[in-house]
C-alpha cells in the first residue's frame, strides 16, 4: 500500500522534472557540528571508526545539503530522494523513519521556487486523493522583521527571542524576564563589575575556562551598554509580542490586512511585499491558514505544512545555511510516508 | 559473571536483595534509616564486607556504588535499593522504565546545577551561555561542559536551546576542570554552594537542573512478589 502511494509521489515529482538522487547513509559528525542549526544532534546514532566520528543520517535534507556542498557546484538543481532516517527515540518508538522529499537547491528566484514547491506539494496531495487536509503557511522573515524593528528592543534581545521561539516554555520564560527584569540582581551586577575591573588589569590573552579575557570583557561591555532594560519598556514589548503572535495565526485571506493594520498602529516599519506565494489563493479543496511556526530553527522565509487530522503529512520551506564555508539556499518539502 | 550467577541463585531461593551505597554520608544515613525500621544489618565477616543480611528477615544486603544499584535494579538482580534520584534520572529511559520510585527519603538532599567561573562576568543566564556558544562556533570551538551527568546535562542544554556544546565526562573533582581550562562550565551536585565558591565558580539564574535526594527504589517486576511488597511496607512505615 505504502509502495503504491510512494510510486504516485515519485510520478508527480518526475513529471515536474525533479531528478532522483541517492544520498549517503553515513555522515561525519564534524559536518553536523559545523551546521548552524543542528537540532538533530542529540538524536543521532554515532560511532567512531579510526578516530573519525560518524552518524547514521538523522535527516535527508541534511544529507542533500552535504551532497550539494561536496559536489562544489553553484548550479540550480531540482532533486528528489527517498529513504530511511535514523533517530534515537525514547519510549520504544521506532527509530527508523521513512522520508521522501524534493528540493530546488542553489536557486535565487525565491518567489518562483516557493510557488513551485507549494504547487508540487498540493499536486501530490491531490494525486494521492488525501481528503480533509489543511495547508498551513508561515513566513519566518515576518516574525524576524517584527522583532528586529521593535523600537525599544535591542538587537541582542531580538535575536535571543527569535532563536528561542521554537522552545515555547523557554520563550515564555524569556518574555517574563523581559517584563520583570527578574534576572537583573543589583548585588550580582555590583559583584560582576568588581570582577570586571580586576579582569581589566589582567593580560587580555589570558584564558579562563577556555575563554580569552578580552572576549569576556568585550561581551560584558556590550551587555551593560546595550541592555539597560526598564521594567515599563519590557512589559510593553512583551505585550506587543504576545499580540503579534495572536493576530498572526489567522486564515490566509485575512492575515495580510491584519498584519498591515497591526504594524501601522504600532508604528513598526516592515516590508510586507512578500508574505506567501500568490498561487495559494487559487488552491481549491484544501483549507488554508497562516501561522507562526515554532520550528524556525533552520528555515528562512517560507515555511509550510499540510495536516490531516492534526497529523503532519507534508512539511517544508526555505532553508538558508552555511556548510563548509559555502552559503546554500534551498526550498523544498518532504512527505511523511508513515502518516499517509 | 560469577556474581550475577550467585545473585540469581539467591533470588531463586526467594531471598530479597537490598542494595545500599557502600560509602560516604549516604551509607550512614541509609543504615540509620534501616535501623529506625528495625532492619539491623549483620555483615558477612566484618564491617568491610560488601555483603550481609538483615537480622530476622529474609533480606540480603549488598553494598554497592550508587550507579551500580540503579544498574542492578534495572536488570532485576536486586529487588530493592537506596540510591540517588539524580543517578536514576541520568540513566537511559530503557533502564528507568524498569525501576519504580517507592519513596523519596529525607536525606541526601541537593540540587544539580550548572556553574561557570566567576570571571565570566558577562554570563548570568543560559541565554548568555547560548550566545557565548554561538560566538565559539564562529571560531570553530565548542562550549565544553564537564559533568558526570551526561544525559541530564544534554537534555537540559537542549531545553535551553544550546546546540554548540560537548560534554566532557568527569569522574570526580569536577570543580577543578574550569580552572584547568578543560571546560567552560560544570554541572554538578550543589548542596550549600561552599565548594563552588571556594573554587571560584558561580551558578546562573536559571541553572538548576533538578532537585535530588536519596530514594527507595524497587524493580517493577519484583513488585509482583508478595515478600518484596511486605519488606517495602516495613521500609516505608
Amino acid at each position: 500500500m505504502k509502495l503504491k502511494k510512494l510510486s504516485k509521489v515519485i510520478k508527480v515529482l518526475k513529471s515536474k522534472k525533479f531528478k532522483y538522487v541517492e544520498l549517503d547513509t553515513l555522515v561525519p559528525v564534524n559536518f553536523i557540528n559545523q551546521k548552524s542549526s543542528d537540532s538533530f544532534r542529540h538524536l543521532m546514532f554515532t560511532f567512531t571508526n579510526q578516530n573519525t566520528s560518524w552518524a547514521l543520517r538523522p535527516d535527508l535534507t541534511l544529507m542533500s545539503l552535504f551532497r550539494y556542498a561536496l559536489n562544489n557546484t553553484k548550479k540550480k538543481e531540482k532533486i528528489f530522494y527517498q529513504g530511511s532516517v535514523f533517530r534515537q527515540k525514547e519510549k520504544n518508538t521506532n527509530p527508523i523513519i521513512d522520508q521522501c522529499g524534493f528540493e530546488i537547491i542553489g536557486s535565487n528566484n525565491q518567489k518562483k521556487d516557493d510557488s513551485e514547491v507549494i504547487d508540487v506539494a498540493v499536486k501530490i496531495i491531490n494525486n494521492l486523493k488525501i481528503k480533509s487536509t489543511k495547508l498551513v503557511i508561515g513566513n519566518t522573515n515576518i516574525f524576524k522583521g517584527f522583532l528586529y524593528n521593535i523600537e525599544d528592543l535591542n538587537e541582542r534581545w531580538a535575536s535571543r527571542l527569535y532563536k528561542n521561539f521554537n522552545n515555547k516554555e523557554y520563550f515564555n520564560e524569556l518574555l517574563l524576564r523581559l517584563e520583570t527584569s527578574n534576572d537583573l540582581d543589583e548585588k550580582v551586577i555590583k559583584y560582576d563589575t568588581k570582577i570586571y575591573k580586576k579582569l581589566k588589569s589582567l593580560d587580555k590573552n589570558l584564558v579562563i575556562g577556555r575563554r580569552k579575557v578580552k572576549d569576556i570583557i568585550s561581551r560584558f561591555e556590550k551587555k551593560t551598554i546595550f541592555d539597560p532594560r526598564k521594567p515599563d519598556q519590557g512589559r510593553k514589548i512583551s505585550r506587543l509580542i504576545r499580540n503579534f503572535i495572536n493576530i498572526s495565526n489567522s486564515p490566509l485571506k485575512d492575515v495580510e490586512s491584519k498584519l498591515r493594520s497591526f504594524f501601522k498602529k504600532n508604528k513598526i516599519k516592515i516590508n510586507l511585499n512578500y508574505i506567501f506565494p500568490k498561487n495559494l489563493k487559487k488552491i481549491k479543496n484544501i483549507k488554508t491558514s497562516f501561522e507562526l511556526f515554532r520550528t524556525l530553527d533552520m528555515y528562512d522565509g517560507l515555511i509550510f505544512k499540510i495536516e490531516r487530522n492534526k497529523k503532519i503529512v507534508f512539511s517544508g520551506g526555505r532553508v538558508k545555511t552555511s556548510i563548509m564555508n559555502k552559503k546554500i539556499k534551498l526550498c523544498g518539502g518532504a512527505i511523511n510516508i508513515n502518516n499517509l | 559473571m560469577w556474581r550475577r550467577y550467585k545473585y540469581k541463585q539467591l533470588m531463586k531461593k526467594e531471598n530479597i536483595v537490598l542494595g545500599i551505597v557502600s560509602k560516604g554520608r549516604l551509607l550512614d544515613n541509609s543504615i540509620k534509616y534501616l535501623r529506625k525500621r528495625n532492619f539491623k544489618i549483620l555483615y558477612d565477616k566484618d564491617k568491610r564486607s560488601l555483603t550481609g543480611k538483615i537480622r530476622d528477615k529474609n533480606v540480603l544486603v549488598n553494598f554497592l556504588h550508587a550507579r551500580q544499584i540503579v544498574d542492578l535494579l534495572s536488570s532485576g538482580i536486586i529487588s530493592i535499593g537506596i540510591s540517588g534520584l539524580d543517578i536514576l534520572k541520568n540513566e537511559s529511559y530503557s533502564k528507568q522504565k524498569n525501576i519504580k520510585i517507592i519513596k523519596k527519603l529525607n536525606f541526601g538532599k541537593a540540587s544539580i546545577m550548572a556553574a561557570v567561573p566567576v570571571e565570566f562576568v558577562d554570563v548570568n543566564s543560559f541565554a548568555d551561555l547560548e550566545e557565548v556558544s554561538e560566538e565559539m562556533r564562529k571560531k570553530n570551538q565548542k562550549l565544553i561542559c564537564s559533568s558526570k551527568y551526561t544525559k541530564l546535562t544534554q537534555d537540559f542544554f537542549i531545553k535551553k536551546n544550546i546546540k554548540n556544546f560537548s560534554i566532557n565526562v568527569s569522574h570526580g573533582a569536577t570543580e577543578v576542570e574550569c580552572k584547568n581550562n578543560i571546560s567552560s562550565l560544570i554541572v554538578d551536585v550543589v548542596q550549600s554552594g561552599k565548594t563552588l565558591r571556594s573554587n571560584s565558580l558561580k551558578t546562573l539564574t536559571d541553572s538548576k537542573i533538578m532537585d535530588t535526594s536519596a530514594c527507595l527504589f524497587a524493580n517493577k517486576n519484583a513488585l509482583k512478589n508478595k515478600s518484596v511488597l511486605k519488606v517495602l511496607n516495613l521500609l516505608t512505615k
